[in-house]
């Protein structure tokens, strides 16, 4: 029996994820002067766009990872990975809609949506 | 379980790291009622116990999660966001957080401490990213599938945060819940000890307004006390009772001269001007501490239009309990902050305070709690005049209604860790009254455990 195991270890996450560094957004806050005025609230929260840019910084962001557990899953046996780019392929003929790799994935990486009517 | 079987699965439970990719791969599972079995290995893992045996072997939730007291799915809500799905980002971090917007504004965000984004740049700002989901959609619906179910009562005596995250998980359940809050308002400490300016009024509103949508029933005004003969719970008429009184009395400073008028307790202080009512001011204000009361003491003052705020604390800076973006905030506000520095007298002229003698310390070898203990340098004594000294050193639990529980060397609830059972049968305890004055997010954790212990004790 094969025991899946996932670890996240500080090396393994920085070195894969993405490098490049971004500056520290400086929290906005209520005017010194504003502020002996009022109890008014003295941190503002983020915007969308600031909040989307942020939230995608994280390390652990749902991306697929190649970790082919999907594959090994698949009771239809229709994933699979190009061996030339390393993509990861659904044979949409095959596929029965089961919904397992969605549910296995680590990730959170695949995603169940309906079929239009032919 | 399955019937016809050539062979059954056998999980190591050493080498098992709660991946759950079993359970999710599983095509038995849409049978739900398997989940229930408790002594099956379906049922065992489902239900968490694999889990809690892995993590103490320490591996594998990602270290924001970890660091949460309540084990919030940081990384799950932050890719979602990174998504743009917003609603399933809530209705992710309300599975296991009944306050998500009053965290949004408050928590001392241990997550971000925690985050590995830190050795690439900085964290990512989970807090304020919480407080974004929470405020980007006020009218959510919460669920409120199987509410009032079940017919025993149970009483939350406190509306802090630990006793509404109590009431929340044990309404969500199906329990009827009442809340008794003495004050006038409710949300605890969070209301009368969280100045307007961190914590904004109608954000604690929607979030009790949300509870009281489950059925919660909720009474202000209405002490609850113990009368020592053991037969209270009997008396009040509840199944089960969760005390969450909070910490509302300020410690003494034990130095000459306290009486003096002209000296007021931090967090008495605060309740007053949290709740509205007028409070005395001077132009010229000592505030005595260094941890969250003290300084929005300080910010306080100073919007109310004192002038000099001095605030002496007698560690460093680093030593400080208060959160350290408060105490920048309280900086650039204005406050001046004297660091290792205690007072050791007031000073008064016929009965009305107007300075106080202090000491100058130094720190010395850390204590047991690993903090570093201040030794007063002899001879090094100064004064300070001041109009007002406010004194924000601690808060003890209020002794007055706890009779027949038994209690720590320091005035605090003894409970079991794991369940906050009391002595007394029937009656749970959590909150800042079991472990004194703490974080709002460990007081929730503290009302959750409560909650699952309450619901184990009803069955």
């Amino acid at each position: 029996m094969t025991i899946f195991v996932f670890r996240i270890s500080k090396v393994d996450m920085t070195k894969e994820c993405k490098k490049e560094t971004v500056q520290k957004i400086k929290r906005k806050t209520l005017s010194v002067k504003a502020r002996r005025k009022s109890f008014s609230p003295v941190e503002y929260g983020l915007l969308r766009e600031e909040a989307i840019k942020e939230a995608e910084r994280c390390l652990g962001l749902r991306e697929c990872q190649y970790c082919e557990i999907c594959g090994l899953l698949c009771p239809d046996l229709c994933i699979t990975r190009d061996e030339k780019t390393g993509e990861v392929l659904i044979d949409l003929d095959f596929c029965k809609g089961c919904g397992i790799c969605a549910s296995v994935c680590p990730k959170g990486a695949i995603e169940m949506v309906l079929e239009e009517a032919k | 379980m399955v019937e016809g079987r050539t062979h059954r699965p056998l999980i190591q439970s050493t080498r098992c790291h709660s991946c759950d990719v079993c359970i999710r791969g599983c095509p038995a599972e849409l049978i739900p009622e398997y989940r229930k079995e408790e002594e099956s290995l379906r049922g065992g893992l489902y239900q968490g116990k694999m889990r809690e045996v892995a993590r103490k072997g320490g591996v594998p939730l990602p270290p924001c999660q970890e660091a949460c007291p309540i084990h919030q799915d940081a990384r799950g809500y932050v890719a979602l966001i990174a998504k743009g799905k917003f609603k399933e980002a809530l209705e992710l971090i309300r599975e296991v957080n009944p306050l998500p917007a009053v965290c949004g504004f408050i928590c001392h965000h241990p997550c971000e401490e925690a985050c590995l984004r830190e050795e690439v740049d900085h964290p990512v700002p989970i807090r304020l990213l919480k407080r974004f989901i929470a405020e980007h959609d006020r009218k959510r619906e919460r669920p409120r599938k199987g509410l009032r179910k079940r017919r025993e009562k149970i009483l939350v005596v406190g509306s802090g945060p630990a006793g509404l995250a109590c009431a929340n998980d044990l309404s969500l359940l199906g329990f009827r819940v009442t809340i008794f809050e003495a004050l006038p308002v409710l949300g605890g400490m969070l209301t009368v000890g969280i100045p307007e300016f961190r914590l904004p009024r109608e954000i604690i509103k929607m979030e009790i307004d949300g509870i009281r949508e489950l059925g919660v029933e909720m009474e202000i005004n209405h002490p609850f006390r113990f009368d020592g003969n053991g037969r209270t719970l009997k008396k009040s008429g509840f199944d089960a009772i969760f005390l969450s009184m909070g910490a509302h009395r300020s410690s003494k400073l034990d130095v000459p001269g306290e009486s003096l008028h002209g000296i007021f307790p931090g967090v008495e202080f605060l309740r007053d001007i949290n709740l509205g009512r007028k409070v005395e001011l001077g132009k010229k204000m000592a505030i005595i501490g260094g941890g969250n009361v003290a300084i929005d003491v300080a910010r306080s003052t100073l919007r109310l239009g004192s002038k000099k705020v001095d605030l002496y604390y007698r560690r460093s800076r680093k030593e400080m309990p208060a959160i350290p973006e408060e105490v920048e905030e309280a900086i650039r506000e204005g406050v001046n902050i004297h660091l290792l520095t205690a007072p050791v007298r007031m000073i008064g002229r016929s009965g009305k305070a107007v300075g106080m003698e202090c000491i100058r310390m130094r720190l010395g070898e850390p204590d047991e709690k690993g903090r570093k203990k201040p030794i007063p340098i002899q001879g090094s004594n100064f004064k300070v005049n001041a109009e007002m000294i406010i004194s924000a050193i601690g808060q003890r639990v209020d002794q007055n209604h706890l009779k027949g529980l038994e209690k720590n060397p320091d005035g605090t609830i003894h409970v079991d860790p794991e369940t906050g059972k009391t002595n007394l049968k029937g009656i749970f305890a959590g909150g800042d009254m079991v472990t004194g004055p703490g974080w709002a997010i460990d007081a929730i954790a503290a009302g959750k455990r409560g909650a699952k212990a309450i619901a184990e004790y009803l069955t």
